[in-house]
């Protein structure tokens, strides 16, 4: 079976942003966590994907499909959440299905309904007397009504509340129960990625930093916290460190040999922390 | 059937999952030939990876405990009685001589250590 | 397609169901002044406005909420959005026509009673030929500049445009040499090949502006 997405070398610039030899693969039946801070190159690898932007260099394939020659037939299989809307203000939640029923060869009316019941969404309302939340949700509805193999999201969840965001990543959870489907969005809300994802890929200042499943960073990455005269000895099987006044800490990917050591205080590293470290954090000579 | 995961806990989470199943067979919660839940299901209710899952299934069935069967899912498997309780008795023999290595660390005597331990085996039958 | 023409005359232009009949009216109204060619020019005024009004609008609204993501993101391919652009600006034109053709008829009813209302409605080949024209020729030269500089940037230069065409046409008209050249001119073209001829060049360019309007679309990157 192809993967979802194979991305290899993907080079763009774009004024003084450049995105440098992406490069990743998403196998069907994951989820995908995309991290970075703002301004890593998210948005762009995504618009990159769907054909948006033009690529310089490098192969995107999405399904086996390279994303230009089989352009069509590769965005049928993909259900997409850009942005809350595109769609014209006045428009009700049922022209909405209507528009975008038109497109898809494999949109399912029966399940658009379940999930516009599902989320709460009135046919008769129209965008502007929606919520943010809701308009979050219409846009996911219909991204997953055409039975799409592959969504992708750009930051699905930004600004909004935590019940709005649990009950959209339960959605994403339950569209990899299927084994042919899969998920890929970016977010900088880590604690969302902690929650859903299986893969996560940090990007940052374009360049891919870490491309790995959610268990790797949760078992052999941790964050090490201990007295100063420690350092110089562990120093190298530290990524990324920090000294502050009292101590120091560190990121490291050797969390069972330090805790061996049983000098310092070694706790399961978050996506946050990952984030934080390689981008704040002094670099290891 | 319960599974109680521990997101803080240092103990990796496939770890958790795969010894409270051991549990679960063990005690006879989980008999013969029962399924299991799927991988992904048990992902899903969870809300862990199911990477972590399918790993946790993979340790078992190295182990001996579940059998996997392509398209059908993953089922307890036919338990050796003796060899369950030989597994056992082993975790009971590294508890003791952790015990004992305590006790000798702070010259405690072995009578005394004996009485210590029928007094907390009465304890625990309360 | 039918989608995006859809929302392109009903959706975008909510207003526009009570503002273009409503100018209708009004051209049906002054073409009284046009004497001979009334119906002609009330035709090919109202249909110009209904044409540049839909691209407009529909541009605009397109650019504020950034539906073109949408589009490209879709599996619609880039002929099909640039052709229902066209198409719309077409039936919106149609549409004005026939608000046209519907407000003279009515006029010439109430003529029974009141002369003055009676308005010219003699429709000939070569009015619907000018029509035609005048119509491939417009949107031929519109879209290619909405679609390449968008909606922002060409408002006023073209509202400026928009302007100075008909206030500098009478004076054009006037110039001394002007009518014999277009007598000239207008004896080539008249009769059954003259009038093909322009049918084919109108459709040339039409469908020329149609090709390279898709050119610049999928040149453009949506950032």
């Amino acid at each position: 079976m192809n993967d979802l997405i194979e991305i290899k070398d993907l080079s763009k610039k774009l004024g003084n942003f450049e995105l440098k030899n992406i490069s990743f693969s998403l196998a069907p039946g994951y989820v995908m966590g995309f991290v970075g801070p703002n301004g890593a190159g998210k948005s762009t690898t995504i618009k990159l994907m769907l054909n948006l932007l033009r690529k310089q260099s490098g192969s995107i394939k999405l399904f086996g499909l390279d994303n230009v020659k089989d352009e069509m037939e590769m965005k049928q299989q993909i259900g997409f959440v850009l942005d809350e809307t595109y769609f014209h203000e006045c428009m009700t939640v049922k022209q909405v299905g209507w528009f975008v029923s038109g497109f898809y060869r494999n949109w399912d009316e029966a399940l658009f309904q379940q999930y516009r019941k599902k989320f709460d969404l009135p046919e008769k309302k129209k965008i502007k007397e929606l919520s943010t939340g809701m308009k979050a949700k219409l846009s996911l509805a219909v991204a997953l009504s055409h039975h799409a193999k592959l969504l992708i999201l750009d930051e699905p969840t930004s600004g909004l509340d935590p019940i709005v965001r649990d009950d959209i990543l339960s959605e994403l959870f339950q569209v990899v129960k299927d084994p042919d489907r899969g998920v890929f969005f970016s977010s900088h809300i880590t604690s969302d990625l902690d929650k859903v994802a299986d893969y996560i890929t940090f990007i940052s200042n374009g360049e891919i930093i870490l491309s790995t499943t959610k268990d790797e960073i949760n078992e052999k990455y941790a964050v090490v916290k201990g007295a100063k005269k420690h350092l110089p000895e562990i120093k190298s099987h530290l990524i990324r460190y920090r000294e502050t006044q009292f101590g120091f800490e560190g990121l490291t990917n050797e969390a069972a040999i330090l805790r061996k050591h049983g000098q310092f205080v070694v706790e399961k590293a978050k996506v946050e922390d990952i984030m934080l470290y390689f981008e704040k954090g002094e670099v290891v000579c | 059937m319960d599974i109680i995961i521990s997101n803080q806990s240092d103990v990796p989470i496939y770890q958790q999952i795969v010894v409270q199943i051991k549990n679960l067979i063990m005690n006879g919660e989980l008999a013969e030939g029962d399924p299991l839940p799927s991988i992904r299901t048990l992902a899903v209710e969870l809300q862990i990876s199911s990477i972590t899952t399918k790993r946790a299934y993979e340790e078992l069935e190295r182990e001996g405990y579940i059998v996997s069967q392509v398209g059908r899912g993953s089922f307890v498997n036919a338990q050796n009685k003796e060899l369950m309780r030989e597994k056992r008795i082993k975790i009971v023999e590294e508890k003791l001589v952790e015990a004992i290595a305590a006790a000798k660390m702070i010259e405690m005597p072995r009578d005394e250590l004996i009485q210590l331990m029928d007094i907390l085996y009465e304890e625990e039958l309360k | 397609m039918l989608r995006l023409i859809y929302r392109d005359l009903f959706i975008y232009q909510k207003r526009n169901l009570v503002v273009l009949p409503g100018f209708a009216l009004l051209f049906v109204f002054f073409s009284q002044e046009f004497g001979y060619a009334g119906m002609g020019l009330t035709m090919i005024m109202i249909s110009v406005y209904a044409l540049v009004m839909t691209a407009y609008t529909s541009f605009a609204y397109d650019e504020t909420n950034k539906f073109n993501r949408f589009l490209r993101s879709a599996p619609i391919p880039s002929s099909t959005i640039i052709l229902s652009r066209y198409a719309s600006c077409v039936f919106s034109s149609i549409m004005g026509v026939v608000y046209v053709v519907i407000f003279s008829a009515l006029a010439n009813v109430a003529a029974v009673y009141n002369p003055a209302l009676r308005r010219d409605m003699t429709m000939s080949m070569e009015v619907l030929l000018v029509w035609i024209t005048m119509i491939a020729f417009v949107s031929a030269f519109l879209m290619p500049i909405l679609f390449k500089f968008g909606y922002v940037k060409t408002k006023y230069p073209l509202m400026l445009l928009v302007i100075a065409v008909p206030a500098s046409g009478p004076m054009i008209l006037a110039a001394p040499n002007m009518n014999q050249g277009l007598t000239a001119a207008l004896s080539v073209i008249s009769g059954k090949n003259g009038y093909i001829l322009i049918f084919i060049l109108s459709l040339l360019a039409f469908l020329g502006s149609a090709a390279l309007s898709i050119t610049i679309f999928k040149r453009k990157e949506e950032l």
